[in-house]
């Protein structure tokens, strides 16, 4: 931060320089007034492509110095057009009437299948402000969007480079897949591979009745994005350039211990007290050399680090390190660069667009970093046929590629070396060969788990492309003024490409020993290689009419059909015992010791294809009674014939009360509009089994067997399970309820919505059959829920003086929350074993109480054996319960710790703790231009939210988890419980108890709230004065800061300071559990950068 | 205008008409066009083998073998509880997911027009259903037969358990069919004829001792639904037993391993000896835990009980436990001149590991008694093995030797064995290890008052044979230690109190310096008081959970579990139960006996 304003400072000196320099020698003053000849307060009047200017006072009056000769004038005020006045040389006085706006009235939004005015919307539809978005430094457009739009949740669900959040609108919307449509351009498209830069307008699509046109998928809401166009310039060509470079660093705490002492005495401690001995051998007396060396920030040459002395009869080495292996193996630290240029133009008759965007990451690994790079190139051109017809072509491209070191995925690298790293362990011994196996760890552990090695040594070459092409040729036919006609044809192609290598190492055990090799798991010697493409076909044919009549009934009727076709199909390969450890081809795989080649071959494809016939009729009375209906006829090839089609209507009201003639004299109002919707819409994304009305029969490897025969896994076929053919659609009905308000010329706006969502005949378990029928019960379409919330967005802007010069600011906030309440389940018992039941609220989380940690053994016996019977939970605690060990409650009274009859109404000794859904969602963005600069910030959060810690989180937990950790939080121990130290937050030093102990049973000590308040964006400007800037032939040019992630405030510091909140509420969802207890860290993006414009 | 819209609309029209919606799957196949050859269906029943097989047998605790932590079937009383579902009573794989598709299958075959591979995997289905129902019955009783592919309102799911007696016929037909119909070649990871008759002599003495010792005269609780007037006896089943471990012993192609210790130890199955068994293989990944499991401090400790190490007999074929003064001798005088197989089960004075050129101790820390675990632990020179999950070598799922004790329990449960038959059976597996033989004269003369003790033996055995009978278990429990039957033995002998005996481990005096590996310098101190901070043994500080507890408090037996109860219900613990839920969907199943699962039905 210090840096940052230390470069703002200098900036605003030589800037200040600068305009004083600007020579000014005659005044022209005047008066600024509206229509109705009133004066006109707080008005701007600059001299143009300058910083030279003014503000009207209270009586509408101004006064400013400007250069002898003629002058042009910009005059702006909120809610007013803005106007360009010339001054001739001799004119000192002016008198200026500005014309109210009525742009924002006629401000349209992009909706299904056309665009409406934002006026006359009756549903839920929030169009995202994406010039906040053109400064935002993050990698992918998914991950911009939160926190800007209310009801819209991203959850950014890992920190890796390439990774992208997931969308959700309005809260749990179904308990299978529930992913809101994404349509670019009208086709479906994945969000993230959109290059921000190109991006028009965003519709986010909440409520039913603004989504019914898109009838089968967008039952959980639709997301338009538009791209921008070419556009009418007499054939001139508009270049812009942005550019930008900067770094990345966690946003967490990356200082760890580093004093091999603590490292191997905190990790003994854990480790004894489950094992009964140390996992290390170090002696006492290595203790003391450790000790000795503690402070040694770098190695003395009076103690060495590394000591070579016999022991248990041959040569071995000792060591003594102060190794800060995150450090070594990751930078905090690591470059990025995003660059993007695009080309618009046209003329009447032919208009085109053209933009490319390279983004370039690098992410932490230090030793041989991993990369990530994006490419992205749009073309658009549209051209006039004759009178009525035009035709446009919109071509994409996408192509992304990861190439890092390790397993196969970064997640897992990092975790693996996240243990048995201990910080006395130097990376290489002094021959310069790798510490791997060592005998100073008692058991079969291996330091890091090798991944110093697989980074170091670079033979791991893993890479993931992708590439996205998608075209679309349009044709728009206009007979007449009132009736358009669409028809558009998408194809598009996407295919992701990864090759998994990974190779022998070899390590040295002992000064005086071979070499010895790694050849399982991550030190196996094979490539994979895998291909996934899919292809898809669009059809869209629509018209629209549109007409007023008697100036006072405006109608438009808009019509149509749908077709898509979707496909995919995958293709892998997996060879073992590669000719070379650097090249990567399936062509170079080789026989194994005993002469057999082994290689392995899958495949699979799906194929899914939809149809629907759409129309939606808008009609308005003086755009005061608004009323809207909509309906889709759709088809998916997902169910039985016979179940493949359904019907989704909606209707929804608008009232804008602020056209009636009761309000017209409260000229302080500018929109007061009451609208309310209902839909019904169906879900056919019934998650990835694409024919789940079908048995079918497949073929696959077994995980683990074999039956000895050849050189590959053992096959088996399986007959998929029992289905009911009668599956059907999803659906989900709501209900929205909203308020639109402006006033005062549009500085302050105010939207609020409710609704209520019932997501009907989820797709689920059926009744309960008897398990000797052999399988699970055939999904139907059987459980019900309601989500219930609300939405509001408040904003405020002006401009005023500052130091005599207009200062635009404004402010706005958001806020939405919902709830969401299983309405129909089969759980009759109400029994916790199942995932759901009737009135269960989605997210609690049921745990046990701890009143706090037992003060002496013996009140720890005398509870453990008098009060309350702990055999529940003290699996890995012979012994009994002492000091220092949780103290439990005996909330049902009956003596003995459990979980009842695991019910509802029988819970045991558990309550609901809290829920693990964010009960709030907001964002904050303050904004403020002047004098040139500009400054956005932009905060966003959530409220209470609670989490119980993943048991292997050790970023939570330290050696509570696995004992022996990689990257223990530095003066662990001194939170940990001792007989000196009784008033910790951690109890008695146990190995494992979070994984399988104590810690493990979720208690109310231990939750945490993961709430938090993210400072998500600082934006500084300062865009340079047109009238130089034009003297080098650019029509525009900024420079500017942006910083992304660059502070967070969450209750969950208190506990740690190494977790990310974001990423502690995303590791629990049961990922892989290599990934689960330690994620890529999230990161924080500092960029400086030059718009250009000629 | 006109120009445009009509093809528009036509073209429209034209692809409405066509099946649009119409997108079957590519990568996999209807059920119609599948089971036509014999492929298919041996790809369709290779699952059978992966869902019903004990990959890991090793792990199962009893009275003779433990770990850090007691099973709740050991630990008994509220520690077993009525599962709301699953509980081995689930549908999915590994329950009745896998009787379903034996079900299909043989619904199915006849499909496939090569006939001889409709007969062959017809057996195999059916070996693998008795298989199955074997399982059930050791852990259920009387359990439903079904032998269709239910649906959802079949009246099957609704009805009441049958009676053992029902369930053992179908078995007997299943095995019988599978036996006739199964190749004979040996084939050691697929089931073959000798698999359905070991499978046979293994399941017919269950139900043979079974109901010898839970008479229904007496134990009329054991049978839930009542066995059909004229049910067979005991006698029945142990002849069926016999007859067909007879067949192996006199038809088949196996003969014992020369080597006991490296047939479990080495990576490949002994296809001498082994008649079924779980392949693993490196290359493959295909591993299991056992090595790490016996030598890593994390993988659950497991150890012998001093109890069964004191039933193995000296190598001059008398009793270790009549020698004056057994339950006080310290590790080293305990282990010398015993049974060789002791040294090839546990870590005894000397033990070099396989691989290794030094001798270990046992390590206190990965064996919660102190007797640990060799019998599977792979040679220390191969890669990885060491690691967890990282172990390649074969499972045995049936071998030679079972077939031998099956056959020998079977003829003196009947009161039929000789001396020939002895000499036919177990004494060659005494033969493989140099131990003199087992007499039957002799034994009968002089019953073991270790075994028949209520502290350490048996008490359920008794007539002409009771002599005998109790060094077949002897015997039975040496040879076949660590794989698997030990629970099952005592089920269906009776003699589930055994499991409340001792399970403690080695024994010592006190406080003080202990050479365990019998080079005469100490490998472990024992303390209390000052930690002495040895840099050339191990320290552990007596009465201490990180150290050592012993059963006296300053001396005595690792006993570990020392305040964790142990009890078996004679009443309840024969069975499991059926879960709670089960019996909420089929009023009609009853609960068996002893079970409170709080239904009022």
């Amino acid at each position: 931060m210090r840096r940052i304003r230390h470069i703002a400072a200098t900036l605003v000196l030589v800037l200040g320089a600068i305009t004083a320099a600007w020579a000014q020698n005659r005044v022209v003053s005047g008066t600024v007034l509206d229509t109705g000849q009133q004066p006109l307060v707080g008005a701007a009047v600059l001299v143009a492509g300058t910083t030279t200017g003014d503000v009207t006072a209270p009586d509408g009056t101004f006064s400013l110095r400007v250069p002898s000769g003629e002058v042009t004038l910009e005059v702006s005020c909120l809610g007013y057009t803005t106007q360009t006045i010339r001054v001739p040389a001799g004119q000192a006085q002016l008198a200026i009437v500005l014309e109210e706006d009525n742009m924002l009235l006629q401000e349209t939004v992009v909706v299904g299948y056309g665009v409406q005015k934002k006026v006359n919307l009756t549903g839920a539809v929030t169009a995202v402000d994406t010039k906040e978005l053109q400064d935002r430094t993050t990698h992918n457009l998914t991950d911009m969007l939160q926190g800007a739009v209310p009801g819209l949740n991203v959850s950014i669900t890992a920190g890796n480079p390439g990774a992208s959040g997931s969308l959700n609108i309005r809260g749990v919307t179904s308990i299978n897949s529930s992913d809101p449509l994404v349509l670019v351009d009208g086709v479906e498209a994945d969000m993230s591979r959109v290059n921000a830069n190109d991006v028009e307008n965003i519709s986010v699509i909440k409520d039913a009745s603004a989504a019914a046109i898109y009838g089968a998928r967008a039952a959980y809401g639709v997301i338009l994005i538009t791209t921008k166009a070419g556009s009418d310039k007499g054939g001139k060509a508009t270049v812009r350039y942005s550019g930008r470079m900067g770094w990345e660093e966690p946003t967490v705490s990356t200082d760890f211990e580093t004093r091999g002492y603590w490292s191997v005495y905190t990790v003994d401690k854990f480790w004894a007290t489950d094992a009964g001995k140390n996992y290390t051998t170090y002696t006492e007396h290595d203790m003391a050399e450790l000790l000795a060396r503690v402070n040694d920030v770098t190695e003395n040459p009076e103690r060495p680090w590394v000591v070579e002395e016999i022991r248990n009869g041959r040569k071995q080495w000792i060591y003594y390190c102060n190794t800060d292996w995150y450090h070594e193996l990751y930078n905090d630290q690591h470059p990025v660069q995003q660059h993007s240029v695009s080309i618009t133009g046209g003329n009447k008759d032919i208009k085109y667009f053209l933009s490319g965007a390279y983004d370039r990451q690098s992410g932490i690994i230090k030793l041989n970093p991993d990369v990530f790079q994006k490419y992205n190139l749009r073309a658009k051109i549209d051209a006039r046929l004759n009178k009525f017809m035009r035709l446009s072509n919109n071509t994409s491209f996408f192509s992304s590629a990861y190439d890092y070191p390790g397993g196969s995925s970064v997640q897992d690298s990092f975790a693996y070396a996240s243990r048995h790293a201990l910080a006395s362990f130097p990376l290489q011994n002094p021959d310069g060969s790798w510490v791997y196996g060592t005998p100073l760890i008692s058991g079969n552990y291996n330091v890091a788990n090798g991944r110093h090695l697989v980074f170091g040594e670079n033979k791991h070459r893993n890479q993931q492309l992708r590439t996205d092409f998608s075209n679309t040729t349009e044709l728009k036919i206009t007979p007449t003024r009132n009736f358009t006609l669409t028809a558009n044809y998408t194809y598009r192609i996407y295919q992701s490409r990864n090759q998994y290598r990974s190779a022998n190492f070899q390590f040295r055990r002992y000064p005086d020993a071979d070499y010895e090799y790694y050849t399982t798991g991550a030190g196996e010697d094979s490539l994979e290689e895998t291909v996934s493409t899919s292809q898809r076909h669009a059809i869209n044919v629509f018209g629209t009419y549109d007409n007023t009549f008697a100036e006072a009934h405006h109608l438009t009727v808009t019509g149509g059909m749908n077709m898509e076709d979707w496909s995919n199909k995958s293709v892998g390969a997996l060879g073992k015992n590669l000719l070379s450890e650097t090249l990567n081809d399936l062509n170079l795989v080789g026989p194994d010791e005993t002469g057999n080649v082994i290689t392995e071959v899958s495949g699979g494809q799906n194929a899914y294809a939809i149809m629907g016939f759409f129309g939606r009729i808008n009609y308005d009375y003086k755009e005061r009674y608004l009323f809207e209906i909509s309906g889709r006829y759709d088809g998916t090839s997902r169910f039985q014939k016979g179940h493949q089609w359904g019907f989704f209507p909606s209707a929804s009201v608008g009232w804008r009360i602020s056209e009636e003639s009761f309000l017209k004299n409260a000229r302080w109002l500018d929109n007061l509009k009451l609208r309310f919707s209902y839909g019904n819409l169906g879900n056919q994304n019934l998650g990835s089994n694409y024919y789940a009305y079908l048995r079918q029969i497949s073929v696959n490897d077994f995980a683990g067997y074999s039956f000895g025969e050849g050189t590959t896994m053992g096959k088996y076929s399986t007959l998929g399970a029992p289905v009911d053919a009668n599956l059907t659609w999803e659906t989900a009905e709501q209900y929205n309820l909203g308020v639109d308000f402006a006033a005062f010329k549009n500085r302050l706006t105010f939207t609020a919505e409710v609704y209520r969502r019932n997501t009907l005949n989820m797709l689920t378990a059926g009744p309960d059959l008897p398990a000797v029928f052999g399988a699970g019960s055939p999904k139907t379409n059987a459980a019900d829920l309601k989500t219930e919330g609300y939405e509001l967005s408040l904003g405020w802007r002006n401009q005023v003086s500052f130091l005599g010069h207009p200062l635009g600011y404004s402010i706005r906030g958001s806020l939405s929350d919902f709830r969401s309440i299983i309405t129909r389940f089969n759980n009759p018992t109400k029994s916790l074993a199942m995932s759901y039941y009737e009135g269960m609220r989605i997210g609690d989380i049921w745990g046990f109480e701890v009143d706090g940690l037992f003060k002496t053994d013996e009140e720890a016996k005398q509870y453990t054996s008098e009060v309350l019977d702990c055999s529940y939970i003290n699996g890995r605690m012979t012994g009994g319960f002492l000091a220092g060990d949780l103290r439990f409650v005996d909330l049902d009274g009956d003596g003995v710790l459990g979980i009842g009859a695991n019910t509802v109404d029988d819970p045991g000794d558990r309550k609901i703790l809290g829920n693990s859904l964010a009960s709030l969602q907001y964002g904050v963005t303050l904004s403020a231009d002047w004098l040139g600069f500009d400054f956005s910030a932009f905060f966003q959060g959530t409220g209470n939210h609670y989490w119980y810690p993943a048991g292997m989180n050790y970023m939570f937990w330290g050696p509570y988890s696995y004992p022996y950790v990689s990257f223990l939080q530095r003066d662990f121990i001194d939170r940990v419980w001792s007989e000196e130290n009784p008033d910790t937050y951690f109890p008695r030093p146990r190995a494992y108890s979070s994984t399988g102990g104590e810690l493990s049973k979720v208690n109310s000590r231990y939750l945490q709230n993961i709430r938090y308040l993210r400072f998500k964006n600082l934006t500084v400007g300062y865009t340079l004065p047109a009238n130089w800037t034009r003297k080098i032939g650019l029509e525009k040019a900024r420079i500017y800061f942006s910083g992304e992630n660059l502070a967070y405030w969450s209750p969950l510091a208190k506990y740690t300071k190494y977790l990310d909140p974001e990423s502690a509420y995303r590791r629990n969802t049961g990922e892989s559990a290599a990934q689960d207890h330690m994620a890529y860290p999230w990161q924080k993006t500092l960029m400086f950068g030059i718009d250009i414009t000629f | 205008m006109k120009r445009y819209i009509i093809p528009a609309i036509a073209l429209l029209i034209g692809l409405t008409s066509c099946n649009w919606l119409d997108r079957t799957p590519k990568a996999t196949l209807a059920p119609e066009n599948y089971f036509r050859d014999e492929t298919d269906l041996q790809l369709f029943s290779n699952s059978f083998y992966n869902n019903l097989l004990d990959k890991e047998p090793y792990e199962e605790q009893s009275d003779h073998y433990v770990h850090l932590n007691l099973s709740n079937v050991l630990r008994g009383g509220n520690n077993r509880t009525v599962p709301n579902s699953g509980g081995g009573w689930g549908s999915g794989s590994g329950a009745w997911g896998d009787l379903r598709k034996m079900n299909t299958l043989l619904e199915y075959i006849d499909k496939c027009e090569d006939k001889d591979a409709v007969v062959k995997y017809t057996a195999l289905t059916r070996f693998f259903r008795a298989y199955f129902y074997f399982n059930m019955v050791k852990r259920f009783g009387d359990v439903p037969w079904i032998q269709d592919q239910l649906g959802t309102d079949s009246d099957e799911l609704y009805a009441p358990r049958d009676s053992r007696e029902v369930i053992m016929g179908h078995m007997i037909e299943d095995i019988d069919y599978a036996i006739e119909n199964l190749p004979s070649a040996v084939s050691v990871y697929r089931v073959n004829r000798w698999t359905a008759l070991a499978l046979k002599a293994r399941f017919c003495l269950f139900e043979g001792t079974f109901r010898k010792y839970h008479d229904p005269a007496q134990h009329a609780y054991m049978y839930v639904v009542p066995l059909p007037s004229g049910a067979h006896d005991s006698a029945y089943y142990l002849g069926l037993a016999a007859d067909a471990a007879k067949e192996i012993i006199d038809n088949g192609p196996y003969k014992l391993s020369a080597d006991y210790l490296k047939m479990f130890a080495g990576p490949d199955a002994d296809k001498g000896e082994w008649i079924l068994a779980i392949k693993n293989d490196q290359s493959l990944q295909i591993c299991n835990n056992s090595t790490a499991f016996a030598t890593m401090p994390t993988q659950g400790c497991p150890g012998l009980t001093r109890k069964f190490v004191a039933s193995f007999l000296m190598a001059d074929g008398s009793r270790f436990t009549d020698q004056e003064g057994w339950q006080t001798m310290q590790f080293v005088e305990e282990m010398t001149g015993r049974d060789p197989r002791l040294s090839y089960i546990t870590v005894t004075p000397g033990y070099i590991r396989l691989g290794d050129t030094e001798v270990s101790a046992p390590d206190l820390g990965s064996s919660v008694t102190g007797y640990q675990l060799v019998k599977y632990v792979m040679d220390s020179t191969l890669p990885e093995v060491g690691r967890v999950d990282k172990s390649y070598n074969d499972m045995p799922v049936f071998r030679l030797a079972e077939v031998y004790l099956n056959y020998a329990e079977a003829k003196a449960e009947l009161g039929t064995l000789t001396q020939e038959d002895l000499d036919a059976s177990v004494n060659k597996l005494r033969d493989r290890v140099g131990m003199p033989h087992m007499d039957l004269e002799d034994a009968n003369a002089h019953p073991d008052p270790f075994l028949l003790s209520e502290e350490y033996g048996y008490r359920n055995v008794t007539g002409a044979n009771q002599g005998v009978i109790l060094e077949i278990r002897r015997e039975r429990g040496v040879e076949l230690a660590d794989e698997g039957f030990r629970l099952t033995d005592l089920i269906r002998w009776r003699e589930g109190k055994c499991l409340e005996q001792t399970l403690v481990g080695m024994y010592f005096p006190g406080a003080g310096q202990y050479d365990l590996t019998g080079d005469g310098k100490p490998d472990l101190c024992l303390w209390s008081g000052t930690d002495p901070k040895h840099k050339d043994m191990v320290d552990k500080e007596i009465g201490t959970d990180t150290g050592v507890i012993l059963s006296g408090g300053a001396s005595g037996c690792l006993d570990h579990h020392q305040n964790v109860a142990h009890v078996f219900d004679e009443n309840r613990d024969y069975y499991y139960p059926i879960p709670t839920k089960e019996r909420q969907l089929n009023p009609n199943l009853k609960q068996n006996p002893g079970w409170n699962d709080g239904l009022s039905y």
